[in-house]
This record gives C-alpha cells, sequence and structure tokens, in this order.
C-alpha cells in the first residue's frame, strides 16, 4: 500500500502570502475580511476577505510580467513557486501531476474592459491550468476539478488517490479564486451574504462572507523529501451528494454523513476519540450549518472539538477546501486547536462540540469536510504517520 | 492493483442524434435550434420530468444521456451510496456565464437572477442526475481541454477499484456556445455517458471498461 504524504504548502489570502504567515494570523484571531464600498464588485457595499493586490503585484513583477497574467493565474504561480520551494522536486519529469481547482476561474474576462491584452481563450479553465503548466515546464496535462465549492476537497482526493494507485509519484494542487461581480451579485440574489461578518454555527448568523484566495498542497509518495517534522498524512477521503436540491443542502445530512463515513473506514478509524478536531464547512447560511451539525451527529461525531475558518478567510470557493486543510494541517504540526472567529452561541439543534479559543494539546488527526450547490459534499482525513 | 471493471450501458447524444448502445434511439432532420432537438427528444423517450424544462442546456444534455443509460440498467439493485457519477467536459457552465453576465453587465438594467446563477456551476448537472435518481455517492466534475479517456479511465477505475463505489456513470458531456459572428449560431454539443459496473453482467454491450473500448465507442 502506498502512503501519500503533505510535502509542502502554501496559502495566500487577506491574512497573508505563506502558509506561516496565515497560521500566525489565524492563531492571534486576525481576521482578514473587511467592509468594502468598491462599486466595481458589488453595487451596495459588503464585507469580503480581500487580497492585496499591489503586495501580489510587487511580488510577482519580480519573477514574471505582470501584464500577461490574470489575478487567478499570479495567485495560482506565486503559490505554487512557494510550496516548491519549500521542497526538492523534478517538476519537469513524468512523475508530477498538477491538480488546479477552481469555481469561475477568469469568468473576468466575460467583461470587455478587463486585461484587454488576455486572451478570452483563458475563459476555458483547462487553459489556465495550461498556462500554470507552461510556467513550470511540467511535463504531464493538468487536471481539473470544477466542484463549486467541494472543488478543493475534490481535488486533494483525486490527487490521492492517483498517487496511491501509482500513476503519479507527486501531484501539485493549487486551487482558488478571486472575487468578481459576477459571483458576488450571484450570492448577492441569493440573499446568502451576511449583511455582517459571517458567524458560523452561531444562534444570530445571517449568512455567507466570501473571500479571495489561494492554496497549494504538493502531496508526495516520497517522504525522502519531506523537510518538516513529524510528517502527515492523507488516510482518506471521500465525496457525495445529498440528492436533495440543486441549490439547498439536505435537511438530514445523510450525504455529508456517506462523505464522511467513507472517509473514516478508509482510515481505518475504528474509535472517534482516535480524532483529534474536525474542520467543518460553516458556511455560516442557516441551512448549512444545521445540515452539517446533523451529519457530525450521524457519524457520532458531536464530541469531537469543531471548527470553521471562514470567520478568517471568508468562502473562498474553488480555494477552500485546500486553505481550509493547510490551517488545520498547520494545526497538527503546531499542536494549537484554532477557534471559529465570530462564533458565540450555539445556533444549530445539535450540540456540536465548537472551538471557541486557540488551545495548546497534542493532535495528531484531523477530519475537514465541505459542501456546496449542486447537493455535493467531501471529507479528507489527515493524521501525523 | 489491476481490476477489470465493465461497461454495461452506453449513450451518445451529438449531431441531432440519440445513440444508445449503438444504436440508434431519435434522430431529427434540421431542428430549429438545440433546444428544439433536445426538448423533442425528451419527449420521444417518454420521460416524466418537469424540472427538465428548467435545466440550463448543459444539464438538459447530461440529465437526458444519463437518463438513457439507466433505462433498462440493473441501477436500483444498488444501494444510494454505491453509485457513483463522474462527468468530464471543456467548456464549463460557459453558456449559462454569458446568460448570467448579461443579467449584471447593465447597471440600469441590473438583475441578477439566482435560478440562472445556480447553473454556473457545472457540477449542478451532476446534482440534477443524484436528485432524479436518488444517487448520494461519490461525484466528481473535471474539466479536460479534449475527451481524455486516459483520465476517464483512471478516475473511475480508482473509484471502483478502492470500494468507494460498484457502479458509475461516467463520460463527456459538452455544451460549447457558438461565439463565432457568424449567421448559423448553432451550438457544438457533445454527450457520452456509460454505466460501469464491477461485475460482468448479461448486457449484449458488456465490454470491458478500458482506454480502448472507451476511445472505440465515443467514436462510434
Amino acid at each position: 500500500m502506498v502512503d501519500v504524504y503533505i510535502a509542502s504548502d502554501n496559502i495566500i489570502s487577506s491574512l497573508g502570502i505563506t502558509s506561516d504567515e496565515n497560521f500566525q494570523n489565524c492563531k492571534s484571531g486576525n481576521t482578514g475580511i473587511v467592509y468594502s464600498s468598491e462599486t466595481k464588485l458589488s453595487q451596495t457595499p459588503f464585507y469580503a476577505s480581500l487580497i492585496n493586490w499591489n503586495r501580489i503585484n510587487n511580488l510577482f513583477g519580480k519573477i514574471a510580467n505582470n501584464a500577461l497574467y490574470t489575478k487567478l493565474e499570479k495567485l495560482l504561480i506565486l503559490s505554487i513557486t512557494d510550496a516548491l520551494k519549500q521542497i526538492n522536486i523534478h517538476t519537469s519529469d513524468n512523475k508530477t501531476l498538477l491538480i488546479v481547482s477552481t469555481t469561475k476561474g477568469n469568468i473576468e474576462l466575460l467583461e470587455q474592459e478587463n486585461n484587454v491584452d488576455i486572451d478570452k481563450n483563458r475563459l476555458h479553465l483547462w487553459e489556465i491550468a495550461n498556462i500554470v503548466q507552461k510556467y513550470f515546464h511540467l511535463a504531464n496535462e493538468p487536471m481539473v476539478v470544477s466542484h463549486a465549492c467541494v472543488s478543493g476537497l475534490n481535488a486533494i482526493i483525486l490527487g490521492t488517490r492517483l498517487i496511491k494507485s501509482g500513476q503519479y509519484e507527486n501531484v501539485i494542487i493549487a486551487g482558488g479564486d478571486i472575487l468578481t461581480e459576477f459571483v458576488i451579485s450571484g450570492f448577492q440574489s441569493f440573499k446568502a451574504i451576511s449583511p455582517n461578518p459571517c458567524k458560523p454555527f452561531d444562534i444570530t448568523r445571517e449568512g455567507i462572507t466570501l473571500g479571495e484566495g489561494c492554496g497549494t498542497i504538493i502531496l508526495t509518495s516520497n517522504p525522502t523529501i519531506i523537510k518538516y517534522k513529524e510528517k502527515i498524512k492523507v488516510l482518506g477521503g471521500a465525496s457525495s451528494n445529498d440528492a436533495n436540491h440543486i441549490s439547498g443542502p439536505s435537511r438530514t445530512g445523510d450525504g455529508l454523513f456517506y462523505a464522511i463515513d467513507s472517509t473514516l473506514k478508509e482510515a481505518a478509524i475504528k474509535n472517534t476519540n482516535e480524532i483529534g478536531f474536525i474542520s467543518a464547512h460553516g458556511t455560516a447560511t442557516a441551512y448549512n450549518d444545521e445540515m452539517e451539525a446533523k451529519a457530525l451527529k450521524l457519524a457520532g461525531l458531536t464530541e469531537i472539538p469543531v471548527n470553521s475558518l471562514k470567520g478568517f478567510f471568508g468562502h473562498t470557493l474553488g480555494a477552500a477546501g485546500i486553505i481550509e486543510s493547510i490551517i488545520s494541517i498547520h494545526s497538527l504540526k503546531n499542536n494549537t486547536l484554532i477557534p471559529t472567529l465570530g462564533f458565540e452561541n450555539i445556533g444549530v439543534t445539535e450540540n456540536i462540540a465548537m472551538i471557541t479559543q486557540v488551545k495548546e494539546e497534542k493532535l495528531n488527526t484531523c477530519l475537514k469536510t465541505a459542501s456546496g450547490f449542486g447537493g455535493s459534499n467531501a471529507a479528507v482525513f489527515y493524521s501525523k504517520s | 492493483m489491476k481490476k477489470q471493471n465493465y461497461i454495461s450501458n452506453h449513450c451518445i447524444i451529438r449531431n441531432n442524434k440519440v445513440l444508445l448502445n449503438g444504436e440508434m434511439l431519435f434522430s431529427m432532420e434540421n431542428p430549429l435550434s438545440y433546444n428544439d432537438f433536445i426538448k423533442t427528444a425528451f419527449r420521444s423517450q417518454q420521460i416524466t420530468y418537469p424540472k427538465f424544462f428548467k435545466m440550463d442546456n448543459l444539464s438538459k444534455l447530461g440529465f437526458l444521456t444519463s437518463e438513457l443509460v439507466l433505462k433498462s440498467s440493473k441501477i436500483k439493485e444498488y444501494k444510494e451510496n454505491e453509485i457513483a457519477v463522474i462527468i468530464f467536459n471543456s467548456s464549463s457552465s460557459l453558456d449559462t456565464d454569458m446568460d448570467y453576465y448579461e443579467t449584471i453587465k447593465d447597471k440600469a438594467n441590473y438583475f441578477p437572477n439566482p435560478s440562472l446563477f445556480v447553473y454556473t456551476l457545472p457540477n449542478i448537472m451532476i446534482g440534477e442526475i443524484c436528485i432524479r435518481n436518488g444517487f448520494k455517492g461519490e461525484n466528481m466534475l473535471l474539466i479536460s481541454q479534449q475527451f481524455n479517456s486516459i483520465a476517464l479511465t483512471e478516475t473511475v477505475n480508482n473509484i471502483l477499484n478502492n470500494g468507494k463505489a460498484k457502479c458509475c456513470i461516467a463520460g463527456w458531456v459538452e455544451y460549447k456556445r457558438n461565439t463565432d459572428n457568424t449567421f448559423f449560431q448553432n451550438p457544438f454539443y457533445d454527450s457520452f455517458l456509460c454505466l460501469i459496473e464491477k461485475n460482468e453482467n448479461d448486457n449484449k454491450v458488456n465490454a470491458e471498461f478500458n482506454i480502448e473500448n472507451i476511445n472505440k465507442i465515443y467514436k462510434s
């Protein structure tokens, strides 16, 4: 049996440009969510977690020409560059695959005035992956996952399986989405956006806060390339569907339960007390958080400490599963539980064990979950070797 | 660990034709539009499902292909969480993205519509298939420039061979708006779904699920 390890990672978000910077900001209780009246993004002022594009353009200008790449392509290239720096692999050999995770890619190219020098062909998600592939001289044709809010976890699951079955030695998983009027107006039309910073699982939660960001996880079956101590493995993962409604989660949580159950079986978890903590999806909509609480109850996990990281990053869509997995991996590395920013009083019917403050304790394993439009759910299990 | 899986049914919808297991099930000469074709094809199959008419172009295509692939299958013998749906395409949901963008483009005529916005995600097509049939197993929507039989077989085999599902509806569902400024703005659509099972079956198709067979059927 092939083991799959986390070789390295990177997060670029409102809270920083490395995983460490992002993790330290979470640990310090800093949020990336700000109040914005940027009319290019929304007709009405809104809360969102926004990237500092001046910082990104300065950084990117040192390695390539800013005018030739879109915002998302810059994030993906910078994020992968940092993750590759932490390990030694030859990206040009045929043992390495790139998987890109995104929901809307370069959707801002639909607007004529945006990026006039950029070919509209880059609206195609595969073209974004091709551009990143060419930049890093990767030998294999990249894969792209576009599966709403579970895209990131589905990409990690896909990459893990491709390594386990021996098709590749290393898989670079990079996911990102940027905030556009397209996406913000859509969530506004659903009346899903919170008028205040989101409050996951709280009794007064009012909806989602959106965010933009990018995350990279490099998976490998070769532990000798890993430089950090107490190597972390991906022990399992699974996806599922609610079969309930295209824009509303299940009332029972059975879909997410199936993904969790399949993941824990693959990870050979016999007793739930082997699970250190759960990083839930926790978008702070009324229905999503309630569904997740019910799924945790079905899985017998209501006693396990749980957080949602949306209060730090907002909902970063195609990046969410990756960014939140990385913070969870750094929680394991640092033996530190990160609380749910914005949460005060339980507002779901199951009494789940919300993490409310930073807590240092020995942590060995973590379950990460996600759910999204189209009834999709996914779960991944991480463990120290 | 190489294990053999089997194709028990396959359906292709393209060029105003519907082929089930290689046999012509429906065809239409000179339909007025894609919508005319897909709705007429749907009605010709005596399927009762009013939600079909609310779906976007991509979902209609994937949905009808899945209905036909599942017809005369043994899908009911599986549990809800044993059935996976894995679909690839090239253009994601760009057709509906363009429609949705029209609703926000003009600030004086700004009417973002949630029932349109939800279809700006290609995996909604998988959601529609799962809702219709009560499927709760593995889901994955992947994008590739062209039909890629290697990626398709790898992805599906990794699910079936690791006990993540016992059968899988998988293939390629592509709908691309013609954005050229030509008079006849016909879209390009190309849908190909298979039902893949772990065991051999008594269907006449009963082909081994491998790259060669997938290419042969796709190109037929």
